[in-house]
Order: C-alpha cells, then sequence, then structure tokens
C-alpha cells in the first residue's frame, strides 16, 4: 500500500491551514466593514437629526404639517434616504415615501421604542411599505430635554449589501493572491525537502542492485546529510564482507577444483548440492547438468546409489570399493560421511572417490608375480624331486635310466639357474635404476649389435633363421654396453624362438632426432592387441605352455624394459597376429644435463 | 499440489531410477561375463535378480499407494501411469540379463571358441538405446525418446543376419551347436531388449505429450 507521499503532506497541510486562515481574515474583515459602514450611517443620520431637530419641533408644534412634509422631503433628497417623523404617541406625522395618513401607528417599532428612550435605535427587516429588507435608523428629537419625537431614516439593505459587496471582492482577491502566493511557497519548502530523501531513495536502490561502490551526496538539511553519511559507511562495510565471501568461496573453488579426489555432496532429498571435477570426470557426468538434479538422475551407478543410501542413514562414515561405469574399466574407493552445517545440523551427505584403479593394477600384479614366481620354481623342484626319490628307491640299479633321470635332473636345476638368474639380474637393474648406480658411458651401438647377434647365431642357425644387422658404424650413444647388448641379445632371441624355420629376423640401428631407435623385427606368429599392454610384466605369457615348450623363464622382456628405463629410453611394440612383431627401443643419445 | 503427493512421485522417481541402475548393471555385468567367459560373473548376475524382482515389487506398490491416496489427475497421473508401465519394462530387461548370464555360463566352458558374431555391436546398440530412453525419461527429451524408437530396426536387422550367420554354422560346424545355440539365444535376448528400451521410450513421450505412440511404426 503507498502512503500519502511527503510532498502533498506538507504543501496540502500548509495550504489548507493558509486558506482556512485568509478564509477566516476575510471573513471577519467584510463583518468589520459592515458594521463600520452601519455605524458611519448612523453617525451621519444623528448628524442631520441633531441638526434638524430645532426645525422639526418647531414645525411639529405649530402643526404645520405640509410645510414639515416639504422640509423632510427636502432632507430626505439631501441625504437620498427615507424620512420619517413620529409623534411619542407613535403616530407617524411625516414620510418621504408614503402618506403618512395611512400608516399606522409606529410605537412598536424596535427602533422607535429605544428612540423614544432617549438613544438611537436600529432595525432590520421587511417593509410591506416598500417590499423589502430595509434598515431603520432612529433618533430621539429634544426639546427642552425631553423627546419631543423621532426622526427615523431607513434605507434598504440591499444598497447596503452592494456597498459592501465591493470591499467582500477586494478582499477576496487580495485573499486569493495571498493563497497563491503562500501555495507556490510552500511548495518549494517541500520540495526541497523531499529532493534529498528522493536522492538518497535512488542511492539506496543502487546499493539495492549490489552497486556498493556508489556514494550517497551528503548534501541538504544536517538530518538528511547524517543519514546520508551512515548509508554510506554502510554499504562500504557490506561491500568489504561481500569481497570477502567472494574470495574465501573463490578459494574453496579453487582447492575442490584442483582435487585429484573427487567430492560430492548430496542433501538429505538426495539432490547433489555439489561435485567437484574429478567426481565428475571419474562417474562421467556434465558437472554443469549434475549440480542441482536427484543423484539418481544424473548419475545411474547402482553400486554409488546403494552407497549414497547408505551414507545418508549411518551414523559411522561408511567405506566401499565400487567399480565405475565408464571409460575403461576403474575402481574406485569411496569414502561416505553425514554433512553438517556450523551448527552441528545434518544437512546432507558428503562422498568422497579415490581412484584405485592403479593399485588395484599393481596389486594385482604383485598377486600374479607372486603366484607366478611360486609356480615357477615349484615346478622344476617337483620334478628334482621326484626323480631324485625315485633314484634313492631304485639304489641306482638300473644305470641306462639312471643316467636319463640325472639327465632330466640337471636341465631341471638348469632351468631353475636361468630363473633365479634373471630374477637376480632384473632386481640388480632395478635397483641400478633406482639408485642410479648404472654407468653410461658414450660407445658405438654397433659394436654391442654386433655382440648380440653373435650370442644368438647358433640358435639361429639351429632353425635356419636369418640374422640381418643394419647399423651405422658411427652411430653412438650414451649406454651401458653389457645390459643393453642383454636386453638386444633377449629380444632376438625371443624373435628367433616365435619365427618359424627359414624367417629372417631383422635387427637395424639409426638416429632419429635427439634419439636413437634400435628395431628387432620377426616374421614370426605376432601378438594379439590384447596382450601387447601387458606383454612387459615379469612373468606375462600370450600362450603359457607354448612359453615354456620354448624354454622360456618369462622374464625376458621384463629385464628388456627396465635395461632400457635405466637408459632413460623408451620401448614398445608394434604386432600384426600372423605377420610379426616389431620392438622399437628408442634411447637418449645424450644423458641430459639434469637427471 | 499437495506436499505429501510432491514427495511421494519424488521418491517414485528416485526407486525407478536406482532399479534402471540396477538393472543397467547387470545387463553390462552380464554381457562382460559372456565375452571374458567369466562364469562366476555370471553367477552373481544370477543372484542379483532377486533384488531386481524385489525392487519392481516395491515401485509398482509405491505407486498404486499414490493413487489411491492422493487420487492425482493430469500429469502426476501420466507419471504414475508411466512409472507402473516401465517398471515391467525394466524387469523384463532385468529377466533378459539373467538369460544372457546363462548363457555365458554355458559359453564360459567352452574358452577356446571364438564369438563368430558381432554381438558386441548388436549389445552396443540395444545398450545405447536403453540408456538413451532412461536419459529421455530423466531429461524430460521427447526427441531423443523418438529416436530411440526408430533404431529398433537396426536391431531386428541385426538379429536377423546373425540368426542367418547361425545357421550356416550349425551346419558347417555341427560340434559345437551348443555355442552357436547359446550365442543366438543371446542375440534374441538382446534384441528384446530393444524391444523393451523402446517401450520404454514410449512411455517417456506419453509422459511428457500426453499421446501413446505405439504401434505407429510398423515396417
Amino acid at each position: 500500500m503507498r502512503g500519502p507521499r511527503l510532498l502533498w503532506q506538507v504543501f496540502l497541510v500548509y495550504l489548507a491551514t493558509l486558506a482556512v486562515m485568509i478564509a477566516g481574515l476575510g471573513w471577519y474583515a467584510s463583518y468589520v466593514a459592515r458594521e463600520f459602514y452601519m455605524d458611519r450611517k448612523q453617525a451621519e443620520l444623528e448628524t442631520v437629526a441633531k441638526m434638524s431637530e430645532s426645525r422639526i419641533c418647531e414645525l411639529l408644534e405649530r402643526g404645520a404639517l405640509p410645510e414639515l412634509r416639504e422640509y423632510c422631503a427636502e432632507l430626505a433628497q439631501a441625504i437620498s434616504l427615507r424620512m420619517t417623523v413620529i409623534l411619542p404617541s407613535g403616530q407617524v406625522m411625516a414620510d418621504t415615501a408614503q402618506d403618512p395618513r395611512q400608516m399606522d401607528n409606529h410605537a412598536n417599532r424596535p427602533e422607535v421604542q429605544i428612540a423614544l428612550r432617549g438613544e438611537a435605535g436600529r432595525s432590520t427587516r421587511f417593509s410591506h411599505t416598500v417590499g423589502q429588507d430595509q434598515t431603520y435608523l432612529a433618533v430621539p428629537l429634544r426639546q427642552a430635554g425631553s423627546v419631543a419625537g423621532v426622526v427615523r431614516t431607513s434605507f434598504p439593505v440591499q444598497s447596503l449589501s452592494d456597498a459592501i459587496r465591493a470591499v467582500y471582492l477586494r478582499i477576496a482577491l487580495v485573499g486569493l493572491a495571498a493563497v497563491v502566493a503562500a501555495g507556490a511557497v510552500s511548495l518549494l519548502v517541500a520540495k526541497n525537502i523531499t529532493r534529498p530523501l528522493e536522492a538518497l531513495r535512488q542511492g539506496a536502490e543502487r546499493f539495492a542492485r549490489g552497486e556498493l561502490k556508489h556514494r550517497l551526496p551528503r548534501s541538504g538539511a544536517e538530518e538528511i546529510r547524517m543519514l546520508a553519511q551512515s548509508l554510506n559507511h554502510m554499504a562500504a562495510d557490506l561491500d568489504q564482507r561481500l569481497e570477502t565471501i567472494v574470495r574465501q568461496e573463490n578459494e574453496h573453488q579453487a582447492v575442490l577444483t584442483s582435487m585429484i579426489e573427487g567430492v560430492l555432496a548430496i542433501d538429505p532429498r538426495g539432490a547433489i548440492l555439489s561435485l567437484n571435477e574429478a567426481c565428475a570426470e571419474m562417474l562421467g557426468v556434465d558437472a554443469r547438468k549434475a549440480r542441482g538434479r536427484l543423484v539418481h538422475e544424473s548419475i545411474r551407478h547402482a553400486g554409488l546409489l546403494s552407497f549414497v543410501e547408505e551414507a545418508l542413514t549411518s551414523s559411522e562414515p561408511v567405506e566401499r570399493d565400487l567399480e565405475a561405469t565408464g571409460p575403461g574399466k576403474r575402481w574406485l574407493h569411496a569414502q561416505g560421511t553425514l554433512l553438517h552445517d556450523g551448527q552441528q545440523r545434518q544437512i546432507g551427505g558428503l562422498i568422497v572417490l579415490h581412484d584405485v584403479t592403479r593399485m588395484r593394477h599393481l596389486e594385482k600384479i604383485r598377486r600374479d608375480f607372486v603366484a607366478n614366481v611360486s609356480h615357477e620354481l615349484k615346478t622344476p623342484i617337483t620334478s628334482i624331486k621326484g626323480f631324485v626319490e625315485t633314484l634313492l628307491h631304485e639304489r641306482l640299479e638300473d644305470k641306462e635310466n639312471s643316467f636319463r633321470f640325472l639327465g632330466i635332473i640337471l636341465r631341471q636345476v638348469n632351468r631353475l639357474d636361468a630363473i633365479i638368474g634373471d630374477l637376480l639380474m632384473l632386481s640388480r637393474v632395478e635397483r641400478g635404476s633406482e639408485e642410479q648406480t648404472i654407468e653410461l658411458q658414450c660407445e658405438s651401438l654397433a659394436e654391442v649389435l654386433r655382440a648380440a647377434v653373435e650370442m644368438c647365431e647358433k640358435k639361429a642357425e639351429d632353425k635356419s633363421i636369418q640374422l640381418d644387422l643394419e647399423c651405422p658404424e658411427d652411430l653412438q650413444a650414451e649406454i651401458n654396453a653389457p645390459l643393453l647388448e642383454q636386453a638386444v641379445t633377449n629380444l632376438i632371441d625371443n624373435a628367433i624362438k616365435y619365427s618359424a624355420s627359414g624367417a629372417a629376423v631383422g635387427i637395424t640401428a639409426l638416429c632419429e632426432g635427439q634419439m636413437v631407435v634400435i628395431r628387432v623385427q620377426d616374421q614370426g606368429c605376432g601378438i594379439e592387441a590384447v596382450h601387447l599392454p601387458r606383454l612387459f610384466e615379469r612373468f606375462y605369457r600370450v600362450d603359457r605352455a607354448r612359453s615354456r615348450e620354448l624354454g622360456g623363464t618369462g622374464l625376458g622382456l621384463a629385464i628388456v624394459k627396465h635395461i632400457v628405463a635405466a637408459h632413460r629410453g623408451l620401448v614398445r611394440v608394434e604386432s600384426a597376429v600372423g605377420r610379426g612383431s616389431t620392438v622399437f627401443i628408442s634411447l637418449p643419445q645424450e644423458r641430459t644435463k639434469n637427471t | 499440489m499437495s506436499v505429501h503427493l510432491q514427495r511421494e512421485l519424488e521418491t517414485l522417481k528416485k526407486s525407478l531410477l536406482s532399479l534402471c541402475a540396477l538393472v543397467e548393471d547387470q545387463l553390462e555385468s552380464a554381457m562382460d561375463a559372456l565375452q571374458n567367459r567369466d562364469g562366476a560373473k555370471a553367477e552373481r548376475v544370477l543372484q542379483r535378480d532377486t533384488e531386481v524382482d524385489h525392487r519392481e515389487i516395491e515401485v509398482e506398490e509405491e505407486c498404486l499407494k499414490a493413487l489411491a491416496l492422493h487420487q492425482p489427475v493430469a500429469c502426476d497421473l501420466r507419471f504414475l501411469v508411466s512409472v507402473l508401465k516401465m517398471n515391467k519394462d525394466l524387469e523384463r530387461i532385468g529377466d533378459m540379463a539373467v538369460n544372457i548370464a546363462r548363457k555365458a555360463i554355458t559359453v564360459a566352458g567352452y574358452s577356446d571358441v571364438e564369438i563368430p558374431f558381432d554381438l558386441a555391436g548388436m549389445w552396443q546398440k540395444s545398450r545405447d538405446m536403453l540408456r538413451d530412453s532412461i536419459d529421455a525419461l530423466v531429461n524430460r527429451n521427447a526427441r531423443l525418446a523418438q529416436r530411440v524408437c526408430a533404431r529398433d530396426c537396426e536391431v531386428n536387422r541385426m538379429k536377423k543376419e546373425i540368426r542367418q550367420q547361425a545357421e550356416d554354422l550349425l551346419r558347417s560346424q555341427p560340434q559345437r551347436v551348443v555355442v552357436w545355440l547359446a550365442l543366438l539365444a543371446v542375440a534374441r535376448n538382446l534384441e528384446r531388449i530393444a524391444d523393451h528400451a523402446t517401450n520404454i521410450a514410449e512411455d517417456v513421450i506419453y509422459l511428457i505429450e500426453g499421446r501413446i505412440v505405439r504401434h505407429e511404426n510398423t515396417q
């Protein structure tokens, strides 16, 4: 509801007061004027009466009525009034407007009664004689100290009114002018009060819109100025607080955005209060679309949904492992707890997600490795044990078989030796790489490659496989020659193992920019894409049965990987099933200055 | 708009979406078990089906309670009716997942046999149809729902192809008849999943626009 405007309140009140007062004044002035006029007329009449007193009395005494009438007529004409002469008995002796003989006794007339008592009398009434309102002034005629008669004049009220009207008009006009003038002045004053208030109001609206840097003008009355000052202080204070809040909010956001862990806050209803970028990425949702919606709508993950339910209803924090849908197979470790605000009221739940895929993967590798090692070592030992027991049991009686068994036992022991030897080598390389105790020297690559090819020549010959070596003589790099030789030997060995008889194995080395690339290519059976990521894991075999048959320890590629890592290089495999595989080793030619 | 009714509807929406998530999860696990010959995973799918059934009954009971207590009208009524229908479709999809899981257990015993049909492609299409139909529900996107309906014929075509291939294999490699029949059954189930996804999409259109679009796309 809108209240009355201050402007009108002030202005109208002033105006009304002024108008009432001027009207009152005007009316009073008119009344005074009227009285004044009457009094003057009365004084005039008394003078005339006084002056004609002696003559009229004389005429009355003589009884010369015609002369009296003539005399009255003269006087009446002089003062332009109707004049009447009345005896103390009330009988009208002369009248300038009517025949006195037809007039009735005037003793009862109020003004006459007063005049007979010796004072001037006045009365206003309707006159049947003349037919309008008349005012009568009666004055006593004195003769020898007593009242001899009454002289009465009368004039129509109308004439008085007409005369007064002019006065009224002038008073009214002046009054109106005064009101208008005063009104204008009061309007100005009212405006002067409300204008600074209007400015304050507009300033306050700008504050409300957020423009807290705006300052109100400090002008006008002292009270207004004080008010403006207080409002300015308030705006400055608010501005500062808002800045602090925004800054803190930004800091929080920055923290949440940069976190690797996913953070998801939900309200008791199940709607997402907030989620950070990491969480959105882990769950495969769009962060902007998800905020504010029910968690069931944005994230359709059965495990997570039931976890959220649990977190919201449990008084203790809860933890669970979840498998994440979304790109690839990922594992998430979820922790959920209740969310409390500043007053310890529960306002929802908080879920924190950790991506444990890598950790799980490593754990799996470790488990597999332990299992594999146990298995790899156990198999030859079981075999040895069996044959030794047999030998003991038979007491070496059957020489043929005893020799055969001992041969088998030796083979198995060699196998054990090879496995353990490889494990030790692997461990050494790993440790050396970690502790950076492996020395690298600038040496010719051609030498190393030739040595490796030599090592494998026998095996290649046995399978009629050709080893082709291509390497520029001057190619050098910072390498550890024995280790690199071992690595290349392993690769050539694999190539020979998995190639069919009569195939060729190509070994090439070349320089590519800052790197040296050694390539070992075979035309063997190839490796399926699904195995490629895990190829360099310890004991990882594509085809378990076949690999053991070919005499491998399962550690060859793992050793290559660690040797290449010690050289700060990279190793990768390209393969097509049925056509062959190529292993690329990239080494930096020079050791980089900053290690 | 009664506050109680609003809360009921929201709870119902959450229950339905939880069921959706569960069914999608079941399907994913079943197909995963099939493709990786993981018998243990398939077993878990079978065990979890009781949960799917329980939730389906829960949703239905909640719907009926809401109808009886609040006698809703207009869009709220459409929502409840749609939920009842989608609920049924979801439970059926859950059953499909169980069927696939059973076949996965069968096939797991034949780890040396490769899957010759493009089941992965068909699975991807069906799964995307299901996901899109539920997305259409969540985001109230009628156009997305329409597109789901249009993709059904593609899946039907793929199934016909696979059936043809299966017939050929049954003739050429009859010793593996168990595997071929199991895989053919999986293809059939995938096609029915696509059909149910189409039903859900049609229910979504009904929910949003108030018109029934069933049987309009008969080819």
